[in-house]
């Protein structure tokens, strides 16, 4: 090798050294800091020593905590139950605003806006909206003399999933739209045109035209939804707190509730050392099946 | 030479002057946690501290303002960071006392040349400041829980305050109360914290503690959760979601008759309904069936210092400063009562009132409700190691038992292995 050709590469390596800095200080370390934190008891109350106890956090978790297992399913319920609603959402929004229709751009733009809200913003919005006492949705709900009695949205088990569901794709459903739409663009008008030749028409052309030529996007954007959703926890702590008793807690809530509110560091960071395994093993999952629709 | 050498002599002295000069002028700047966000209390701090600073020039103020609700968490990183400010607001010392990052101030406060003495508050105020013998903050303002009635209401159902002395009386005025989604009794069960301190308040009516667990409170502390049930029909139902801004509003709206709240009532209702403050009224939350007489919960919020301040001296300057009669009578006027006890009521409605001018007589008698609650009834509150973890475990069962999935009986059973497991932690 050239000494300019070896410069060449030490002047490369120069430029990578600020990000790789970043990635060892602010991810590896805190990752590697937080495992390390999952096998000891640090609490910030009344401890005054730091002691290693192996596995049980992990133990307290899967074995003693009745809370537990209900909690990992609400989050699995929350992930995709999201996802799913942001795509029925986001799927048919995007083909409209595919079609030549008036304002295109507006219409375009103004989709986004639920997107761009800061998250904080919306679910207070949305907490307004599902108030059981001064709500507008129940206010509408008996003008329009669909109830008689309020009812109590966000503290009932049998509405507030549904409620934080349609609250999460509000706001997550614009990503799809424009990833979809992203999407759509990329198809050739020559693949339609064939299929048309071919006698396919509106639902048959979007079922085995636009569908599968959409699939690429569809997984990529599914998995950042996925990942995305899986750490929201500013939406359901707004709305809920994680309530009503645990019945909205996520595992994200959790680590917070245990990490900060009961200053348990130990018990939260194996929650989130868990947390990451889970959603690591959904994200392997998932690229694999991507992988194997391509092949 | 000798020239040279008176020369040499006068530069020194000229030379050490200036610098002690310069060191005595040397500014320090303290950090200064404080959580009243309301904006009579931020346009408070900032009038203290423009007259702090042209009083003391070489000290600065420099506030972190941080809600009560998070007060605890951001402390506790920061201080893990090893980052301290100097000065923190403080209301229950428990917690921040067990992390070790307050500063004991018994060495302080007992120095014969302090310029604040224990005797200077209400004794009941003062013993919230300490945990286990230690003293770790000095009292600003004292909160006082009780009961608040709206006596139109009241009226309107043929009863008076003075006609509710026990819970059967509550129960009376309820009934007659509720209709018409208008409810007798509102509940903020929404949030872990004033879910359990609802019920504080009318633990400590019927003589226990909710966080005790012993066999001799037991009948006492189920009869609470037995009043709770007999309460459900009268409590909105959406109370299982409300916080304490609802329950004002609420309260304020006229839909609830009733709200077990404290003295910082007026600071809380006066932005919402300004009306509402001549209406109500406070008392001691009626008496329980076990106990002889009720006693309401007395707390104070104060000032401390963090352990690892670099600044303490100052910070405790500060404090001495804020608890000179007038400055501390101006900030409880914004938000509660006098810690001191030799404030006079007169005076101390006379500031109230600059801050509540169109309530002022209204705002009067209920500062003196609270007064008369806190000196025939007033006990301190109990000081709970992990109180907060304890009252996401309440929480969870109280709106099971609100929403009829759970009976008084097994809330007492569940809730009892809940706290001595949170205990042997």
């Amino acid at each position: 090798m050239s000494l300019l050709k070896r410069l060449s590469h030490r002047v490369a390596y120069l430029f990578l050294l600020p990000t790789l800095a970043y990635l060892i200080g602010f991810q590896t370390y805190p990752l590697v800091e937080n495992i390390r934190l999952s096998f000891t008891n640090l609490s910030l109350i009344g401890r005054e020593s730091v002691e290693y106890v192996g596995w049980e956090n992990y133990r307290h978790f899967l074995a003693v905590d009745k809370q537990f297992w209900s909690i990992l399913w609400n989050t699995v319920v929350w992930v995709f139950g999201s996802v799913l609603f942001q795509f029925v959402l986001g799927i048919p929004t995007a083909l409209v605003l595919n079609m030549r229709i008036r304002a295109r751009g507006l219409w375009r733009g103004l989709i986004l806006i639920p997107w761009v809200m800061p998250v904080v913003v919306v679910s207070i919005v949305w907490k307004w909206i599902f108030d059981g006492q001064w709500g507008i949705l129940n206010f509408f709900l008996r003008e329009f003399h669909l109830i008689s009695r309020n009812v109590i949205w966000l503290g009932n088990p049998q509405t507030v999933w549904p409620s934080l569901l349609l609250t999460s794709a509000w706001k997550g459903f614009p990503y799809i739209t424009l990833m979809v739409l992203a999407g759509l663009q990329g198809i050739e008008k020559e693949v339609y045109e064939a299929a048309k030749v071919d006698g396919a028409t509106g639902f048959r052309l979007f079922w085995h035209i636009t569908l599968p030529l959409l699939q690429p996007t569809i997984f990529v954007s599914g998995l950042v939804a996925i990942v995305t959703t899986w750490t929201k926890f500013e939406l359901i702590w707004v709305l809920t707190e994680g309530g009503p008793g645990n019945t909205t807690s996520t595992l994200a809530t959790y680590i917070y509730t245990n990490s900060f509110v009961f200053y348990d560091m130990g018990k939260g960071a194996a929650l989130a050392v868990m947390s990451t395994l889970v959603v690591l093993i959904v994200s392997l999952f998932y690229v694999k099946m991507l992988r194997r629709s391509s092949v | 030479m000798r020239y040279m050498f008176i020369f040499c002599l006068v530069v020194l002295l000229v030379v050490l002057l200036l610098g002690n000069a310069t060191l005595a002028q040397e500014k320090v700047t303290l950090r200064f946690v404080y959580c009243g966000t309301s904006e009579p209390e931020k346009a408070w701090s900032a009038e203290y501290k423009k007259d702090f600073e042209q009083r003391y020039p070489h000290i600065i103020i420099e506030y972190m303002y941080i809600p009560w609700a998070e007060q605890e968490k951001k402390i506790a990183v920061m201080t893990q960071a090893g980052d301290y400010p100097d000065l923190i607001q403080v209301q229950d010392v428990t917690t921040l006392s067990a992390m070790g990052v307050l500063e004991p101030l018994d060495a302080y406060i007992d120095n014969p040349n302090s310029r604040v003495k224990r005797s200077d508050f209400y004794p009941a105020a003062f013993d919230y400041s300490i945990i286990d013998g230690v003293l770790y903050s000095v009292p600003a303002h004292m909160t006082v829980y009780g009961l608040i009635v709206n006596e139109d209401m009241l009226a309107k159902t043929g009863f008076t305050v003075e006609d509710l002395k026990t819970w059967d009386d509550m129960l009376k005025v309820a009934e007659k109360v509720t209709h018409n989604e208008i409810y007798a009794y509102g509940y903020a069960a929404g949030l872990p914290r004033f879910a359990w301190r609802d019920a504080m308040i009318a633990g400590y009516s019927n003589g226990v503690i909710i966080a005790d667990t012993t066999s001799e409170a037991r009948s006492r502390y189920v009869e609470v959760l037995k009043w709770y049930e007999t309460l459900r029909p009268y409590i909105p139902p959406a109370a299982v979601t409300w916080s304490y801004p609802d329950m004002f509003r609420a309260f304020c709206q006229e839909q609830v008759a009733m709200i077990a709240a404290g003295s910082f009532f007026t600071a809380n209702v006066y932005p919402i309904n300004p009306s509402i403050v001549p209406k109500s009224r406070a008392i001691v939350y009626p008496k329980g069936p076990s106990a002889e007489r009720s006693s309401a919960m007395v707390a104070n919020a104060g000032w401390a210092i963090l352990r690892g301040s670099k600044n303490k001296d100052a910070a405790w300057f500060v404090i001495e400063d804020l608890s000179q009669r007038d400055n501390l009578a101006k900030e409880a006027a914004v938000v509660g009562l006098p810690a001191r006890s030799d404030i006079t009521l007169d005076a101390f409605a006379e500031l109230a009132g600059m801050y509540y001018p169109d309530i002022k007589d209204a705002n009067k008698r209920i500062i003196e409700d609270w007064l008369s609650i806190a000196r025939d009834f007033g006990k301190p509150q109990a000081k709970i190691l992990r109180q907060g973890e304890m009252e996401v475990k309440f929480q969870e069962k109280m709106y099971a038992l609100l929403t009829g999935a759970l009976d008084a009986e097994s809330f007492y059973e569940q809730i009892v292995a809940d706290i001595e497991a949170i205990r042997k932690k």
